[in-house]
């Protein structure tokens, strides 16, 4: 009998919906609906079905699938949940931006999909000694995220300032752009590195510039892979394509087009 | 619309501060006339935006009122977890061509081409 993974998400327009192998199927169900309260709205966990009528090759959306048996819903097991949408992304069932917001809602880590079909990049060894975790919910919390942009996530330090390089040293940069950022960091005490692949104590930072506008920040969490929060917005660990992020040099960046320099920082390093 | 105060923000940048500005009365009552003909529809799942301009915050607070915080991004508006449509983004355009002075030249022509 043909399985089916449905990503429970939408509330108007039907959920979408896409086979999985049998092997995938029974490993999700051996671990059982899982007890926690997914929220109202938003994403709501992937249910594992089994139908007689739809063709087990395409995607589909559940509409399509016609009369379904539940076999389980798996929420709050991200591992699990991650390989699923992996599966989903690779069957084109789920586009990038929706298995963005799911895997924000999941935590760290990019996408696995099962039978060695990648997703997205492998993340890299962390050379950081002194890495930090991948933690959104701490800035995205309703009192740090608005008052915090990306040097701050950087440096791990949520000063709740709109931190300025170089202000915490107390010459703020004068020009938009790798030298004029580049040096306001360093003088906060920030060194600048050619690559990331060594093990050295804090951790790396990547600096880029959206020429005449703006400055960015990314750094490399615990996982390897790196993670940002643009502005205002919520720290998050995907690209502007919802990919995860192996490498700031490589990853999409919007209008950030210009790479500067990999840095590695350290918790005594001062900013404001 | 007496008493009203509209401060726009536009969700632009990363590491500067994002541009701001207050909204003349005159074209606070115009927004909030187009505001109110938004229909209310079924939000859809949130998006992570990312780097680059992702939509316009405004904070519309009335005398003896709680501030309304609406953030206008693509055709949808959203506020107190409702969502509206912004059809064509005629509020969101409206919105941002009050704040003209206030954003870069170049950037306002590639978030609002004429």
């Amino acid at each position: 009998m043909p399985m089916f993974a449905i990503l429970d998400v939408f509330s108007g327009t039907p959920n979408p919906a896409w086979p999985i192998d049998d092997d995938l199927a029974q490993r999700m169900a051996a671990l059982g609906s899982t007890e926690s309260t997914p929220p109202a709205l938003g994403y709501r966990g992937i249910q594992v079905v089994s139908t007689a009528s739809a063709p087990a090759a395409e995607a589909a959306t559940v509409d399509a699938l016609g009369a379904f048996t539940q076999s389980v819903v798996i929420f709050g097991s991200a591992d699990a949940e991650k390989e699923l949408l992996g599966v989903g992304v690779a069957a084109g069932a789920v586009n990038a931006d929706l298995a963005a917001y799911v895997t924000q809602s999941l935590g760290s880590g990019p996408l696995v999909a099962s039978r060695g079909v990648t997703v997205s990049s492998a993340c890299p060894p962390c050379g950081g000694n002194n890495a930090p975790t991948y933690d959104p919910a701490y800035w995205n919390d309703s009192s740090r995220q608005l008052v915090n942009n990306c040097y701050a996530y950087t440096n791990n330090n949520a000063t709740g300032t709109f931190a300025q390089p170089g202000r915490g040293s107390g010459q703020e940069y004068t020009s938009l752009d790798c030298a004029g950022v580049g040096a306001a960091s360093v003088r906060d005490g920030l060194v600048t590195t050619d690559t990331f692949a060594a093990c050295r104590d804090g951790w790396y930072a990547a600096l880029v510039i959206w020429p005449g506008q703006d400055y960015h920040w990314y750094r490399q969490d615990t996982t390897g892979c790196w993670s940002h929060k643009p502005g205002q917005t919520p720290a998050r660990n995907v690209d502007n394509s919802g990919a995860a992020i192996a490498d700031p040099q490589q990853c999409d960046r919007g209008p950030y087009t210009v790479f500067c320099t990999y840095m590695v920082t350290n918790a005594s390093v001062t900013i404001a | 619309m007496m008493g009203v105060v509209m401060v726009a923000t536009v969700l632009l940048y990363s590491g500067r501060e994002n541009p701001g500005w207050r909204i003349p009365a005159g074209r606070a009552a115009d927004v909030v006339r187009a505001m109110d003909a938004m229909p209310e529809i079924v939000c859809p799942p949130p998006t992570i935006g990312g780097l680059g301009y992702t939509g316009v915050r405004l904070s519309v607070k009335a005398p003896e009122s709680v501030e309304r915080i609406w953030t206008f991004a693509g055709s949808i508006a959203m506020s107190d977890q409702r969502c509206f449509a912004d059809a064509g983004r005629k509020v969101e355009r409206m919105v941002l061509r009050t704040g003209r002075s206030h954003i870069d030249p170049a950037v306002f022509a590639s978030i609002l081409p004429e």
